[in-house]
C-alpha cells in the first residue's frame, strides 16, 4: 500500500506503546506511515526500546540525530540553563531542600538534549503529522513544541481518567494538556468539562471514545475465551471458577492502609481455591510488586500480572476490586463488573465509584464475603441504570468505532493530496 | 574523643578502604556506622562492623509535595526561564514528570530527626548524587557547620556530576583522574583531595585476584569461546543501549573472522538484573548478523578483566578504572561525546577516541 501521510509517535515508557499502538496500527492500516521515536529514560531506569521491539514497530532513538553541531549546541543551552537556575550561588532557589541537586542537574540537561534533538529529528523527518499520548509529560511536551513550531498538526489522546484540579490555577495540569496540540481527542464528555479551560482548548478538544478498547470491544466471543485461558494458563491458576482482579492504586493516591488490603485479601482467597485473585499493581510501582511477592507466590490461585494489555486483562476476569483508577472505568465499558475496596471510612476518600453508585463497597475484611455474591450474573442488576449513565458520561460511545473517527478527523487535519 | 558518623547505604567494598584511610589521618574521632539498608546493616554485621540501622518512618504527602513544587516553579527564577532559543517555557516540561515526581518534602525532617539523635562533629559519607538520604543528611550537616568527607569510590566522573555543585570539604579517592576531576572541574582545591594509593586498594578490594590460577583458556571454555580469541569486553546498562549497538554495529566486520589464528570476540558484561534480562530481545536483531556473549551480570566483572584483550565502555565508570589499573587497553566509546567524557578523563585522555573517528577500529 501506499502511504500518502508519514506520522511521527512518541513512545517513551511501555504504556505510550501499550494505549497508542492501537490506534497506530489502525492508521497504518489506511493512509498512515508510522515511525515511532523514542529516547533514553535514565531516571527512570526504563527499557525504551524492548516495547517497540516486542511490537516489531518501525523506531528511530533521539540519538540517531546527533552530531556534533547538535552536542556542541545541547552543551551551551546546557550551560546557560544550568546557570540561569543558579542566581544566588551553587544552590538551586527553593529545590535543593526538597529534590535532590542531581535530579534537577540532570533533568536540566537531559531539557536541552530532548528538545535540541527533537527539533532535528522533525526537520529530517519532516512528519505530516507527530503523535503523542499527551502533553504533561517531560518528552511529550518538547516534541508538542517543536512540531506546533514547525507548523505540524499535533495529535494527542486521552491516557485515563482525570479528576479535578487540585492545582493552582496557573499550574493545573488541565490548559496544560493543550498548549501545543492540535487536537485532542477524548474518551466522553466529562473529560471534555476537565480540559475546556478556555476558547482556545475548547476548539482543540474532540470527544471521540476510547480508541485502544476498540478491539475488545468487537471482539468475537471465543477470542474472549480463549484470552482467559491464556490468562489462567499463564499463572497456573489451576481449576478456578472465577477470576478476580486487584487493580493496586499507586500507593501515593491509595486510600487506606493498602498492604492490609493485600493482606486481607491474601487470606480471603487462600481459603478458597475455586477463585482466582490476580494482582495488577499500578505501571509505576513493579518494585512494590516484586518487594511483596513473597506473599502469595506459595499460594495456587494467587498471581500477579504486570504485563498483560489491560483490555486482554479485563477481557478475562469476572470482576475487578480498585479505588479511583481507569483500570474500573475500562471495566465497566468491556461489561465487568467492579467493586469498590477502600478501607477508609471518611466520606472524602469515598469520591470513587462506591460514591457514585455503580459499584458496592468492601470497606472491611468482613466485607470480603461479598465476593462471591458479586461474581454471581444477576449481581450487578441493581446498579445497570447508574453505571449506564455513567459510562455516557465518560465515553462518547461504546460501538468500536472510536478509531474510525479519530481517522476521519486527522484527515481533516491533513492537506489534500 | 570527638564523635564522626559514617552514613554508608550500598555495599562497596572500596569505600570501605577509604574509609580505613580516613580513619587514620582523623585519629582523634570515634567512627560511627550508621545506614538506613537493612542489607548493607547484614553484610556489616558479617564483616564483623557494628552498626545502627536507621529506619526512618516516612509518609508521602502528595499534597504537600504537590504544594511544594507549586511554590518553587511560582518563585521568579523559574516563571522566566525559558529553554534557550525557544519559547518553551521550562516549568511546563519539568514540574510533572521530573520535579513533581522527585519532589520529597518530609525526607528532609527525618533526617534532621537523625541529626539531632546523634550528636557528632564530622559526616562521612560516600559521594554518591544518587543516594538522596545521604544527599540531604550532607546538606544538614554542611547547614550546621559539620564538616563533611566525601569517600569517592564511583559515580564521581559522569556527565551529570559536570553540572553537580560540589562542596564538600574534604574528599578521599582512588585514582589519579578523580583527584584531578574535583580540582579542574569542581573546584576543590589540591590539598582537600586525598589520594589513596591504588595498589593498596587494589589488593583490599579483590585479594583474591593475584591468586586465580584460572587460565585464560580455562575461564574462556568456560562461557564456550575458542581459547585462542581476542576478547573484546564491554558494560551495558539500559541508559546505553543505543551506544551499544552502536557499538556491535561497528565492530561487527571485525568480530569472529574464521581466517584469523586469534580472532576478535565481543563479551557483553550486563551491569544489574534488568540488563540480564532485557538483553536477548534487546539485541536479538544485532544476533542474527554478528556472533557475541550476553553474560549473566552474577559474573564477577573482576574475574573477567585478566581474560580481556580490550575494554570498551560508554563512559568513565568504576569498571573504567579497573581496567586501566590492571593495564588493560581501553576505550572510551562516546560518539559525539555526549556522555561528555573528553571532559571527564584526564590522565587517561588518550583512552577516548574522537568523535568522527570514534569507532574502536584501532583495536590491533
Amino acid at each position: 500500500m501506499s502511504h500518502h501521510f508519514r506520522g511521527l509517535c512518541f513512545a517513551g515508557r511501555e504504556h505510550h506503546v501499550k494505549k497508542l499502538k492501537s490506534m497506530i496500527q489502525y492508521l497504518e492500516q489506511r493512509d498512515f506511515e508510522v515511525t515511532y521515536i523514542t529516547g533514553n529514560n535514565v531516571l527512570n531506569q526504563d527499557n525504551y526500546e524492548s516495547p517497540l521491539l516486542r511490537e516489531e514497530s518501525r523506531y528511530v532513538h533521539l540519538f540517531d540525530f546527533l552530531d556534533p553541531a547538535a552536542v556542541a549546541e545541547i552543551n551551551e543551552a546546557n550551560d546557560l540553563l544550568q546557570k540561569q537556575l543558579e542566581p544566588g550561588g551553587t544552590e538551586i532557589e527553593g529545590f535543593s531542600e526538597h529534590i535532590p541537586d542531581f535530579y534537577v542537574r540532570f533533568s536540566i540537561r537531559d531539557l536541552a538534549e530532548t528538545q535540541i534533538l527533537f527539533r532535528k529529528a522533525i526537520a529530517e523527518l519532516k512528519p505530516d503529522v507527530v503523535f503523542i499520548l499527551h502533553e504533561c509529560n517531560f518528552w511529550t511536551k518538547c516534541l508538542a513544541y517543536c512540531a506546533n513550531r514547525a507548523n505540524i498538526p499535533v495529535v494527542s489522546f486521552q491516557e485515563g481518567q482525570y479528576g479535578p484540579n487540585q492545582a493552582p490555577p496557573e499550574y493545573s495540569i488541565y490548559p496544560l494538556m493543550t498548549e501545543f496540540s492540535t487536537v485532542v481527542f477524548l474518551w466522553g464528555p466529562k473529560e471534555f468539562e476537565f480540559l475546556n479551560t478556555s476558547e482556545s482548548a475548547a476548539k482543540k478538544l474532540c470527544v471521540v471514545g476510547a480508541p485502544h478498547l476498540d478491539e475488545y470491544i468487537t471482539m468475537p466471543e471465543e477470542r474472549k475465551v480463549r484470552t482467559r485461558e491464556a490468562l489462567i494458563q499463564k499463572h497456573e491458576l489451576g481449576p478456578v471458577s472465577s477470576i478476580v482482579a486487584f487493580a493496586v492504586p499507586h500507593t501515593m493516591s491509595a486510600s487506606g492502609d493498602l498492604l492490609k488490603i493485600i493482606n486481607d485479601l491474601i487470606v480471603f482467597f487462600s481459603a478458597r481455591p475455586n477463585l482466582a485473585l490476580v494482582l495488577r499493581f499500578h505501571p509505576f510501582e513493579a518494585a512494590l510488586a516484586g518487594s511483596l511477592k513473597h506473599l502469595w507466590q506459595h499460594l495456587k490461585n494467587i498471581s500477579c500480572d504486570q504485563d498483560t494489555e489491560t483490555p486482554d486483562l479485563i477481557t478475562a476476569i469476572d470482576l475487578c476490586l480498585c479505588q479511583r483508577t481507569s483500570f474500573g472505568l475500562e471495566c465497566l465499558a468491556l461489561g465487568k463488573p467492579i467493586a469498590e475496596i477502600n478501607y477508609n471510612h471518611s466520606a472524602a476518600d469515598r469520591s470513587g465509584y462506591f460514591n457514585q453508585g455503580i459499584a458496592s463497597l468492601i470497606a472491611s475484611p468482613a466485607d470480603m464475603d461479598s465476593i462471591p455474591r458479586l461474581l454471581e450474573p444477576e449481581a450487578g442488576s441493581e446498579t445497570a441504570h447508574k453505571t449506564l449513565q455513567v459510562l455516557q458520561e465518560n465515553f462518547f460511545s461504546i460501538d468500536g468505532k472510536t478509531r474510525e473517527r479519530v481517522y476521519r478527523r486527522i484527515l481533516e487535519l491533513l492537506p489534500t493530496r | 574523643m570527638k564523635r564522626a558518623l559514617f552514613l554508608i547505604n550500598n555495599v562497596e567494598e572500596e569505600v570501605f578502604l577509604l574509609l580505613a584511610e580516613c580513619a587514620q589521618t582523623h585519629p582523634d574521632y570515634l567512627i560511627k556506622i550508621v545506614t538506613v539498608n537493612p542489607h548493607v546493616s547484614d553484610w556489616l554485621q558479617k564483616q564483623r562492623l557494628n552498626c545502627s540501622l536507621l529506619s526512618l518512618r516516612k509518609t508521602k504527602n502528595r499534597p504537600a509535595d504537590a504544594a511544594k513544587a507549586f511554590e518553587i516553579v511560582a518563585s521568579e527564577t523559574y516563571r522566566q526561564h525559558c529553554v534557550p532559543g525557544t519559547r518553551l517555557e521550562s516549568w511546563k516540561v519539568l514540574l510533572w514528570d521530573r520535579f513533581f515526581q522527585f519532589m520529597d518534602v518530609d525526607t528532609s525532617d527525618c533526617v534532621q530527626t537523625v541529626l539531632d539523635y546523634f550528636d557528632y562533629q564530622l559526616l562521612i559519607a560516600p559521594l554518591d548524587p544518587h543516594d538522596l538520604i545521604a544527599q540531604r543528611l550532607v546538606r544538614a550537616a554542611k547547614r550546621r557547620g559539620v564538616p563533611v568527607i566525601a569517600l569517592v569510590a564511583s559515580f564521581l566522573r559522569t556527565k551529570e556530576t559536570l553540572d553537580l555543585p560540589l562542596s564538600y570539604t574534604k574528599y578521599f579517592v582512588s585514582n589519579q583522574d578523580d583527584l584531578s576531576f574535583l580540582v579542574q572541574k569542581k573546584g576543590a582545591e589540591a590539598s582537600a583531595v586525598q589520594l589513596v594509593s591504588s595498589r593498596n586498594r587494589h589488593e583490599t578490594v579483590h585479594p583474591s585476584r593475584e591468586q586465580k590460577k584460572q587460565t585464560k583458556e580455562t575461564l574462556l571454555s568456560q562461557i564456550g569461546i575458542a581459547p585462542a580469541a581476542r576478547i573484546i569486553l564491554t558494560t551495558f546498562a539500559i541508559r546505553h543501549i543505543w551506544e551499544l549497538r552502536q557499538l556491535i554495529h561497528n565492530l561487527s566486520p571485525r568480530l569472529n573472522l574464521p581466517n584469523e589464528t586469534a580472532p576478535l570476540h565481543l563479551l557483553i558484561y550486563p551491569e544489574g538484573p534488568l540488563e540480564t534480562r532485557e538483553a536477548e530481545t534487546l539485541f536479538r536483531k544485532e544476533r542474527l548478523h554478528t556472533k557475541f556473549t550476553l553474560l549473566d551480570h552474577t559474573v564477577d566483572f573482576a574475574e573477567l578483566l585478566p581474560i580481556t584483550d580490550h575494554f570498551i565502555c560508554f563512559r568513565a565508570r568504576k569498571t573504567l578504572d579497573m581496567a586501566c589499573e590492571m593495564g588493560i587497553p581501553a576505550t572510551v566509546y562516546d560518539p559525539f561525546l555526549l556522555n561528555r567524557s573528553d571532559q571527564l578523563l584526564f590522565n587517561g585522555q588518550e583512552l577516548l577516541i574522537h568523535a568522527e573517528k570514534n569507532t574502536p577500529v584501532k583495536l590491533d
